[in-house]
């Protein structure tokens, strides 16, 4: 077999391609101040009394105050149940979702996976409004239905009996709201399944549910419990949907206890909010902790051989058109019912009561309202601006750390490591709390990014970094090293290689990341509420503030029109991702 | 080599000379003569108000007759959220206002962080206009007065059952039905005529009579509308009008209480570095009119100082009582504010 020589210098490169590891030590100092500072100025000012740019004078009343709340346990414990509840009620649809289609026969598989990535395309806001209008207790036009329905049954109600503004109610919208993340975390494991071990449970005489619940489940518990782990972290920072829905109920959650104390109740408690958000941030890295340490082992559990196999679809005769059924059922909750909801909102000129009387209200008056805005082009052109700015510089700082992390030997690639995942335990509502707060005082104020949309960005990079690297991460270690050598050997620089060849190479990977980050910069609620200005006003901001002031049929059609946007936006990742996945394949 | 020290030297006065021309604020004339003619040089006005987008042409149209040089540029300000935001805009540096409408429980916070022009000699410049419209400090003008009622749904409330005090809120027939908005400026209004222990008894039994808290007020208005809740109880009179204006077919009804509380609503304040300064004090001084007045008739927050305003015959009609602590307030809204929302159990440090 012909071998290269590669030179001496070329491996130097490779070893060792930042001289005195200088740079990596510039660019590790930066992200640090990126991700760590907007938290230590948190911390501080939950030792400050007053508004962060002029304080009143140090306390810890603010944590006395804090830690004797009956409300921050009550919205701790809600966190908790909320999340609970709703990571099982996920896993649940997710696994069965997965099984369904990667092991069974059923039909119409590619409309299956495009009926359960279209959910992305709705925000958590959206969702959160869309049940609100259809599950308000009076109002609520499926309580309404059922009432109705009752009524021939001789049970007469005058409200209910369903309830969005409650606990369950949350759950109910957590729990569905997390399927697809959790159905794309655990369909490549039932898809890379060794076929070996079901085959044995049969040979053994095991019938098809046994081998099931005794074997196949059992061999997929590490994958599926590293989803549930990161299904129960995300659900402990959700924010929209709580915030839509929560305060109505009086049910707060952290998230929301913390944009309420800062932004919404009078006169406003930064220093409280701190305390809450420094509270949360340390539960987060707690939970964090614990899901690295279960990753950390989950090799152990590997069922996926070397082998070149497929595993074995099992035949599921009549349940097969229930089981698509499934899949159209959850759509139709999940976008949908909310969707048509939100489009009947749309063209009222205030919310009321699908009814043949209000049909005769019914105009485009809103969406013309929308396009005639003055300050409408400005929104647009922020949200477009922020979505692209947010996701190329994630994705690039993600995709040079990951290298650094990956492929050279240099000293301190852990701390990188650790630096970069950090930011997935901090919700976005404390980095945005965070950021405000160091970017209004001194010394960063003098920087002048408050108030701008830079630092709207800043936020989301932090925020999506953990995301960005660990998608990259695996992709980089996809890509053979000897493409880099060859490089190197032509003469190429590391930056040369890295852009020309690593890259391009990466490109799937990259852009599934880049229109993942811009989906989300577009959905994504907690961020710009805390951070936009007058002139950075984003779409979400737009809509959440007529949502807020009761201009429902506004935000509405405002909410229509981002679906519309998102939609495309998914498929198209969804296209990557199908590249991805064959890549890896 | 001297050349090059020349051009250095020029570009750093240059740069010094921009710095120093882009951080100068535009001077307030001291007599209204010279303001009017500065304010017509600057051709326009950007002001932060709770005014309805509905009403603005026609604010604008009845401004321009006198200033017909001035064109007003509309930022709709409401809750707390949004002018908490122009003040952290203001410390940052940006001022896209020159002229805001700062909330009661900020008031203090604006003083503080010192980014307010002024104090201006208002009362010189307005000789006519009742002193109570201006601050005593200097920093506000009182344009508007906010008001606070009984919002219902005609179609869910008996007649019977329509408060027609704020003690009827307390009434266990409205246990767990009825919206109080989080913001509790309804209460704080009643302080002067209830004093605290009065008040915050008052809050801790309305709290206990299980209220749906919302934060929102033309939220709660559009959900009562709609049937989901019978009752709000503590709405301010103007987004009661604000609903009524969008969706004239809206069912909503509201019930004036025996002692109608008021509150300083549009206190103008002109922003230090605003561009416009001086037709912002145009404007802010025309809002005081009996024209200007017309406008927050349609508001439904005109004055009740004006004659001939709709907020004084609706005074007149009802008999109701009014509660009016003037600027007082200002010393101690935010404490009682923060005493109230702890009664009813949210968040607060205290000082």
């Amino acid at each position: 077999m012909p071998t290269i020589a590669i030179s001496r210098s070329g491996w130097q490169v490779l070893r060792s391609p930042f001289k005195g590891n200088v740079t990596l030590f510039l660019i590790t100092a930066f992200l640090i101040f990126l991700v760590f500072i907007p938290l230590a100025r948190l911390l501080l000012s939950s030792f400050q009394l007053g508004h962060p740019a002029i304080p009143e004078g140090w306390t810890l009343r603010n944590y006395v105050a804090a830690y004797s709340m009956p409300l921050f346990y009550q919205a701790l414990g809600s966190t908790i149940a909320i999340s609970a509840a709703g990571t099982l009620i996920t896993l649940a649809i997710a696994v069965l979702f997965a099984w369904l289609v990667e092991r069974t026969d059923m039909p119409f598989r590619n409309l299956a996976w495009v009926l359960i990535l279209i959910p992305m395309a709705m925000p958590g806001a959206l969702f959160a409004m869309g049940w609100a209008l259809l599950l308000a207790p009076k109002t609520g036009v499926i309580n309404i239905l059922i009432r109705h329905l009752l009524g021939w049954f001789g049970v007469e109600l005058d409200t209910g009996p369903l309830n969005i503004y409650s606990l369950a109610g949350l759950v109910f919208l957590d729990g569905l709201r997390g399927v697809t993340t959790v159905f794309l975390m655990v369909v490549g494991a039932f898809r890379m399944m060794d076929p070996s071990l079901e085959e044995a449970a049969r040979v053994a005489k095991a019938n098809a549910r046994s081998a099931f619940f005794q074997v196949t489940f059992p061999a997929l518990m590490p994958a599926i419990l590293t989803a549930a782990m990161y299904s129960f972290i995300s659900s402990m920072e959700s924010f929209e949907a709580p915030l839509a829905v929560g305060l109505e109920g009086g049910v707060f959650v952290l998230s929301t206890l913390i944009y309420f104390t800062s932004r919404l109740q009078a006169p406003l408690d930064y220093g409280l909010g701190a305390v809450f958000g420094v509270s949360y941030m340390v539960l987060m890295v707690l939970l964090l902790v614990a899901y690295r340490r279960a990753v950390r082992y989950s090799e152990r559990f590997s069922t996926v051989t070397g082998k070149g196999f497929r595993p074995r679809t099992l035949a599921i005769g009549k349940w097969r058109y229930l089981a698509l059924a499934m899949f159209v059922g959850y759509f139709v909750v999940t976008v949908g019912a909310p969707f048509l909801i939100l489009l009947w909102a749309s063209v009222l000129p205030s919310y009321r009561v699908p009814s043949y009387e209000a049909l005769e209200l019914v105009s485009f008056a809103n969406y013309a309202a929308i396009f005639s805005m003055p300050q409408i082009l400005g929104v647009i052109w922020n949200t477009l601006l922020l979505m692209f700015v947010a996701a190329l510089a994630t994705m690039l700082v993600a995709f040079v750390v990951s290298w650094v992390i990956v492929r050279t030997q240099v000293r301190g690639r852990a701390v990188l490591d650790a630096v970069m995942f950090f930011p997935h335990a901090i919700p976005g509502i404390v980095i945005a709390l965070g950021l405000m707060m160091a970017y209004l005082s001194p010394p960063l104020k003098y920087l002048g990014l408050y108030g701008t949309l830079w630092i709207l960005a800043l936020g989301f990079v932090v925020s999506y970094i953990a995301f960005g690297t660990r998608l990259m991460n695996s992709a980089i270690i996809q890509i053979q090293r000897e493409l880099e050598q060859a490089a190197y050997v032509c003469g190429a620089t590391p930056t040369r290689t890295l852009f020309a060849i690593t890259l391009p190479l990466l490109f799937p990977a990259f852009a599934a990341g880049l229109v993942w980050v811009a989906v989300h910069v577009l959905r994504g609620f907690s961020i710009p509420l805390m951070l936009s200005t007058r002139n950075t006003q984003v779409f979400a901001v737009l809509l959440w503030e007529y949502w807020d002031s009761g201009r429902v049929s506004m935000a509405a059609a405002l909410g229509v029109l981002m679906i519309a946007v998102l939609v495309p936006l998914t498929l198209l990742m969804r296209r990557f991702i199908m590249r991805v996945s064959a890549q890896e394949r | 080599m001297r050349y090059l020290k020349g051009a250095f030297l020029s570009a750093v006065i240059c740069v010094l000379g921009l710095y120093a021309a882009a951080r100068a604020e535009t001077r307030i004339g001291k007599t209204l003569d010279e303001i009017g003619q500065l304010g017509s040089r600057e051709g326009m006005v950007r002001i932060a108000t709770s005014w309805e987008p509905e009403n603005e042409p026609i604010f604008e149209k009845a401004f321009n007759q006198k200033y017909p040089k001035i064109k007003i540029e509309l930022n709709r300000v409401s809750g707390i959220d949004t002018r908490e935001r122009i003040l952290n805009e203001a410390i940052a540096g940006i001022v896209d206002n020159d002229i805001v409408n700062v909330s009661g429980e900020l008031r203090q916070q604006y003083i503080k962080a010192g980014v307010m022009a002024g104090p201006l000699e208002w009362r010189k410049l307005f000789p006519g206009v009742k002193e109570t419209h201006f601050s005593p400090d200097g920093y506000f003008v009182l344009t508007a007065f906010s008001k606070y009622v009984i919002a219902y749904n005609p179609s869910l409330v008996p007649k019977d059952k329509v408060p027609k005090r704020w003690e009827d809120c307390l009434d266990p027939y409205w246990k767990g039905k009825f919206v109080t908005l989080v913001r509790p400026r309804t209460f704080t209004a009643l302080y002067k005529a209830w004093g605290e222990e009065k008040l915050l008894s008052y809050a801790k039994r309305l709290k206990d009579n299980q209220p749906v808290w919302k934060s929102g007020q033309s939220a709660a208005l559009t959900q009562t509308a709609a049937g989901e809740y019978p009752m709000v109880c503590g709405m301010a009179y103007h987004s009661i009008k604000g609903v009524q204006i969008r969706d004239p077919k809206i069912n909503i009804a509201m019930s004036i209480p025996s002692e109608l509380p008021f509150h300083v609503g549009e206190a103008l304040a002109v922003m230090k570095g605003a561009k416009h300064p001086n037709a912002a004090v145009l404007l802010a001084g025309w809002l005081l009119t009996p024209e200007g007045q017309k406008g927050y008739d349609l508001e439904g927050s005109s004055s009740p100082f004006v004659e001939g305003t709709e907020t004084a015959k609706l005074l007149k009609q009802t008999g109701a009582k009014p509660i009016w602590a003037g600027w007082e307030e200002l010393k101690y809204e935010a404490d009682v504010a923060k005493k109230i929302v702890a009664a009813w159990g949210f968040p607060k440090a205290g000082k």
